[in-house]
């Protein structure tokens, strides 16, 4: 059990990015949309010691 | 436990001699023992293991990552030859993708052409800046190996789509980011993954490990600003963004996910990540060989195997009592190890990964909406705070 029981992270239900991703321009914005493709395809998990990077 | 991606190592040893490397450098010497290229025999017997342990688990994708030493050092029939006996023993039904961790320096322009036409992707191993890739990735003899790595990068980026112009960077904190951050964007790469430096608690400490926290900061900082809609995508930032969206994007490093790589030597043991050499010479030996043993068989004998599947589990006390557990998830294996506790150790960079993941948090709540925050009821990050509950 966590001696800190505060929330600070999202969870995946949430869908935050994606709601991010439909606000107006900012940083975060231009971020959201590339890394919810990047979740698409980042099923599999690799070793740190390649880089791979493949189309979805 | 299942594999669906194997390190495979083609070729034992390397035309360049980088300081840091875990393979040569850092402690293990079993490459010594290793044949120099991988034989067609190993081959055809890796490769029918795959098609049983794709078909057992009901695996319709499978990745091969060509590794080394310099995979290239075999020559590029070696790679022709590999996927003709790929055709003849793989099913149709099993798609097979292929990477390629390479140093560049042996690249021609046919060769890449050929490796585009075999459908591997190349990724470069390139240093932040000209000073410290020719200061810490060099050949044999001394010399910096910058101008023909990049040479190797730039054949990589005009053959393949532009998209796959990806390198992999040991961060070196005696370069300042926003020079490292210059050299990657001035060269069009499209992605770049900066590496920790391999550390552990057997020869380092916490204190003495470089301060990579304060270094991602300010790299963090200058790509979030960067308004350039072509600027790099940059690991592990990407990654940290997402976990802390609740996004499936872990690594072997950070989130909860399985650590499900396994490596082939060039004798065709069957063996643990190959990064774990760090923690000891012979560390990732096993007596299990693909001319002998399904993949899964390492899985059912070796603890260390089991361990490493299971590296975002089973983690320390003051892991599990550390509210950034669910994003940091311990950290990469090696790094938490040390002679007396084994694995039972937070990662040595635990204070530099909370203090990025905290800088992060931070910056994105800055960015987001108040209403957004409040109906999310989530609270700002404090690196003080959560040292002191540790």
């Amino acid at each position: 059990m966590k001696k800190n029981q505060k929330k600070f992270f999202f969870n995946e239900e949430e869908n935050a990015l994606s709601m991010l991703s439909k606000l107006d321009k900012t940083q975060l914005k231009n971020i959201a949309g590339g890394l919810i493709a990047y979740a698409e395809y980042a099923r599999r998990i690799y070793t740190e010691s390649t880089y791979v990077r493949h189309a979805v | 436990m299942r594999t669906s991606n194997l390190v495979v190592k083609v070729a034992s040893r390397c035309n360049l001699n980088c300081t840091y490397c875990y393979v040569y450098n850092m402690g293990d010497e079993s490459y010594k023992t290793q044949p120099k290229f991988m034989t067609q025999e190993i081959i055809e017997a890796m490769l029918l293991r795959i098609k049983t342990h794709c078909i057992e688990n009901n695996l319709d994708m499978f990745l091969i990552i060509f590794h080394g030493g310099e995979p290239l050092l075999t020559g590029i029939d070696f790679y022709k030859d590999f996927i003709k006996t790929v055709k003849n023993i793989i099913p149709d039904s099993i798609r097979m993708d292929y990477a390629m961790q390479s140093n560049g320096v042996l690249l021609t322009k046919e060769w890449c052409e050929d490796l585009k036409e075999l459908n591997i992707q190349v990724g470069i191993s390139l240093d932040g800046t000209p000073s410290s890739n020719n200061r810490n990735r060099v050949y044999h003899n001394g010399k910096g190996s910058y101008d023909e790595i990049v040479r190797g990068f730039k054949l990589v980026k005009s053959t393949f789509d532009a998209q796959y112009s990806n390198c992999l960077c040991v961060i070196d904190t005696n370069e300042k980011p926003i020079e490292v951050y210059n050299h990657f964007k001035d060269l069009g790469v499209s992605s770049v993954h900066f590496l920790f430096q391999d550390f552990n608690y057997i020869s380092s400490t916490q204190e003495t490990i470089p301060k990579i926290g304060s270094w991602l900061i300010e790299m963090f900082d200058l790509w979030y600003s960067d308004e350039d809609e072509s600027k790099p995508s940059i690991r592990p930032l990407t990654d940290l963004i997402g976990l802390i969206f609740g996004l499936n994007v872990s690594s072997e490093i950070f989130g909860k996910g399985y650590n499900d790589t396994l490596t082939i030597e060039t004798n065709g043991s069957i063996e643990t990540v190959d990064t774990l050499k760090i923690c000891g010479d012979g560390f990732t030996n096993t007596n299990f060989n693909v001319l002998r043993d399904e993949l899964s068989t390492i899985f059912e004998e070796s603890e260390l195997a089991r361990l490493y599947y299971n590296g975002h589990d089973n983690l320390c006390e003051t892991c599990v009592n550390c509210p950034l557990e669910k994003v940091c998830g311990g950290g990469y294996m090696g790094h938490r190890y040390s002679k007396i506790n084994g694995f039972d150790n937070p990662t040595i960079y635990c204070k530099e990964i909370i203090q990025i993941i905290c800088h992060i948090q931070n910056k994105i709540l800055d960015d987001m909406p108040s209403e957004m925050i409040l109906k999310s009821k989530i609270e700002r990050l404090n690196y003080d705070l959560i040292l002191q509950e540790l």
